[in-house]
């Protein structure tokens, strides 16, 4: 039996796993002890699953607070995580995996080695992540899941120009003063951020299939947005949010 | 000893000219955190170069002092007129804030730093500064100092191309040395300018047998202690800086063997790192990455090509110094794209390093508008590659530090 954590800056996931198998599988948002959050996670998932601490014989974290948790044996970027994960869930193949996490959005390029050949990760700035989606929502009073059902909506998409996600809020605010319906608001976010997921997959090979982890893929209508900008077909992985933790658990 | 003198540093500052001025309140040194407790004195003078410069003591010398930024104006011109050249360029926290006063926040951060430091009164012992037309911040530069000191304008152009550019750069370059004899009455000519190109070559000498170095056994000398002596260089006195640098490299050469270094090495390219914005370097060692060589106009770019001389003419030798400063140059504001990526995979090939790190300092546009270009030529060669831009704050350390772990993970299962 192994554990991996996955200590996100916006919520942390464990997965217990037997063999390659998920066994069990719990989330908490990491709040401002992060440490403790996933220990409590982690006790929750052996609870679930039947077994005892001792029983486990490895436990990995990876996310922003993996050197943080002192339980661990070993500690994996995300970046690895993930492309462990996504090539054994895609059938062992070579994969380009979209990962949509609170502070970093990803594109991962894996081998059919199930290798990370290359990757690409946002810059400082928030824009394309799951931060810059969260505020969003907050403006149009809603959180990342209702922000997705209210582009499903939407009848005519506005424009969202700004990259930035200071200058993008400012956009929204100034649409909502003129009376814009929040639906179509929330599908230009949606195409916003879609639009610069597209431009990351077309840096790498066009034969890879495209999978999709992290948060951003439990919002509705995100990966068909993706799929119409980029013109690529996108699968999303079972339990989007744990294929990272499930990863590392597998490393 | 390297945290001695960052401690020196850092008191230097708090006292210093800066805190008098009010705007010390960040310090981007202080995130460096993978410095070595290990003596090594032969560093030392350097280290105490540095802390004269802080607090205005820039050289024990009776010439002139003369600015200058970039590799493209010659240094051997200005120490052939027996003047002390200064290389101005800047990339601190604490006077890109001053400088923010007087320039836009959305522009390069050297020219707001430079711009913080004149305007603070820091550079008031300055006879001349030369600016070159390398790119369009430093251009408009010459004209923010103007008001504050003579300032000489060279540009070069864009095009690197020698064959078509020779006649046109030696008479940038003789109008430059000309003017520089007249404004400070001296009489110079061929003999003072073999003289130079004697003292720039010594130093491209020992840099080649430290560079080298260090990309068998980057611990030998270690990232921090490269940078700084490559910093020191912008203002020490060149024969100064040779014997201190030679030194540095016997002791490092004779320990070469005790050490070993069993980290991935990578290559640095991209915005030059400078004193004491230290931020990168810091990361990436912290990430389990060694940096092995770099490829940056302050350090390569700068003393790795030696000025050849055919002919020991005044034309001739004015012909050579264009060839090493212009034609030579790796900087992105001129034509050379190609030959940047050429010189990337050729240094990486060479000394069997396992990838490059190519670095942008957020609003140094020149670099960025070429990271996806060079990209693709390293991926067609298979040479691993990240680019990262961030700035001159330290709040992204953790994501930086994510960056480049899952880079060196990705190095480890390459070289297996």
């Amino acid at each position: 039996m192994k554990a991996g954590i996955d200590i996100g800056s916006v919520m942390t996931k464990c997965v217990v796993v037997r063999d390659t198998q998920p066994v069990s599988m719990t989330m908490s948002r990491s709040g401002p002890m992060p440490e403790k959050i996933a220990e409590n996670i982690l006790m929750e998932a052996l609870k679930n699953a039947g077994i005892e601490f001792s029983q486990l014989e490895k436990i990995v974290s990876t996310g922003y607070g993996r050197h943080i948790f002192s339980s661990a044996h070993k500690t994996v970027t995300e970046i690895s995580a993930a492309a462990k994960a996504a090539f054994h869930l895609s059938g062992q193949k070579a994969c380009l995996i979209i990962d949509i996490g609170g502070q970093d959005t990803k594109t991962i390029e894996v081998d059919r080695d199930g290798e990370v050949v290359d990757f690409l990760m946002n810059d400082k700035c928030a824009a394309g992540t799951g931060r810059f989606l969260e505020m969003m929502a907050s403006v149009l009073e809603t959180d990342i899941y209702g922000l997705g059902q209210l582009a499903l909506k939407a009848t005519k998409p506005v424009v969202i120009n700004a990259t930035c996600s200071v200058f993008a809020e400012s956009e929204v605010v100034s649409l909502i003063a003129h009376n814009e319906k929040k639906e179509n608001i929330a599908a230009g976010i949606l195409n916003a951020i879609a639009s610069r997921i597209s431009t990351m997959i077309n840096h790498f090979k066009r034969e890879s299939p495209i999978v999709f982890c992290g948060g951003g893929a439990i919002i509705p209508g995100l990966k068909e947005c993706i799929e119409k900008v980029s013109q690529r077909n996108i699968q999303i992985l079972p339990n989007p949010q744990f294929v990272v933790a499930f990863g590392a658990a597998l490393s | 000893m390297q945290k001695k003198f960052l401690d020196r540093y850092r008191e230097t500052i708090f006292k210093g000219f800066a805190s008098n001025r009010g705007i010390v309140n960040n310090i981007s040194s202080e995130s460096i955190e993978y410095l070595q407790e290990t003596e090594n004195p032969c560093m030392e003078t350097f280290y105490q170069a540095i802390i004269d410069f802080e607090t205005k003591k820039f050289v024990d010398t009776e010439k002139p002092l003369v600015g200058y930024f970039c590799s493209i104006v010659p240094e051997e011109i200005i120490i052939a007129c027996s003047l002390h050249p200064v290389r101005l360029c800047c990339e601190d926290q604490i006077w890109t804030q001053a400088g923010e006063e007087v320039s836009p926040g959305d522009i390069c951060p050297v020219v707001k730093s430079v711009c913080g430091k004149f305007y603070s009164g820091f550079y008031d012992k300055f006879e001349i500064v030369v600016v070159p037309g390398t790119c369009d911040p430093k251009t408009k530069l010459a004209e923010m100092l103007s008001p504050l000191i003579d300032i000489y304008f060279l540009d070069p152009g864009r095009d690197a191309d020698y064959l078509k550019n020779a006649d046109i750069w030696e008479r940038k370059y003789r109008d430059f040395f000309d003017f520089l004899k007249k404004r400070f009455n001296y009489s110079a000519g061929r003999k003072e300018l073999i003289s130079a190109c004697q003292k720039t070559n010594k130093r491209t000498e020992i840099f080649r047998k430290i560079y080298q170095l260090r990309t068998k056994n980057p611990d030998a000398i270690n990232s921090f202690d490269y940078y700084i002596m490559i910093y020191a260089s912008f203002f020490m006195d060149i024969d100064l800086w040779n014997i201190s640098a030679e030194k540095v490299y016997k002791e490092a050469s004779a320990k070469e063997d005790k050490r070993t270094c069993g980290r991935p090495k990578v290559l640095l390219a991209g915005t030059p790192v400078i004193f004491p914005n230290f931020k990168i370097i810091d990361v990436i060692e912290k990430s389990g990455l060694s940096i092995a060589a770099d490829i940056q106009c302050t350090s390569f770019g700068r003393f790795y090509n030696p000025v050849e001389i055919d002919e020991e003419t005044e034309s001739g030798l004015i012909r050579a110094l264009t060839l090493k400063n212009i034609a030579g140059s790796i900087c992105p504001c001129l034509l050379n794209l190609e030959k940047m990526i050429n010189l990337i995979i050729d240094t990486v090939k060479k000394y069997n390093l396992d990838g490059v790190i190519y670095y942008n300092l957020r609003l140094c546009q020149v670099f960025d508008i070429q990271t996806a270009i060079i990209r693709q030529a390293l991926k067609q060669e298979n040479v691993p590659f990240i680019s990262i831009k961030t700035d001159l704050s330290k709040e992204d350390t953790g994501q930086l530090k994510t960056r480049f772990e899952a880079f060196r993970e990705m190095l480890e299962i390459h070289s297996k």
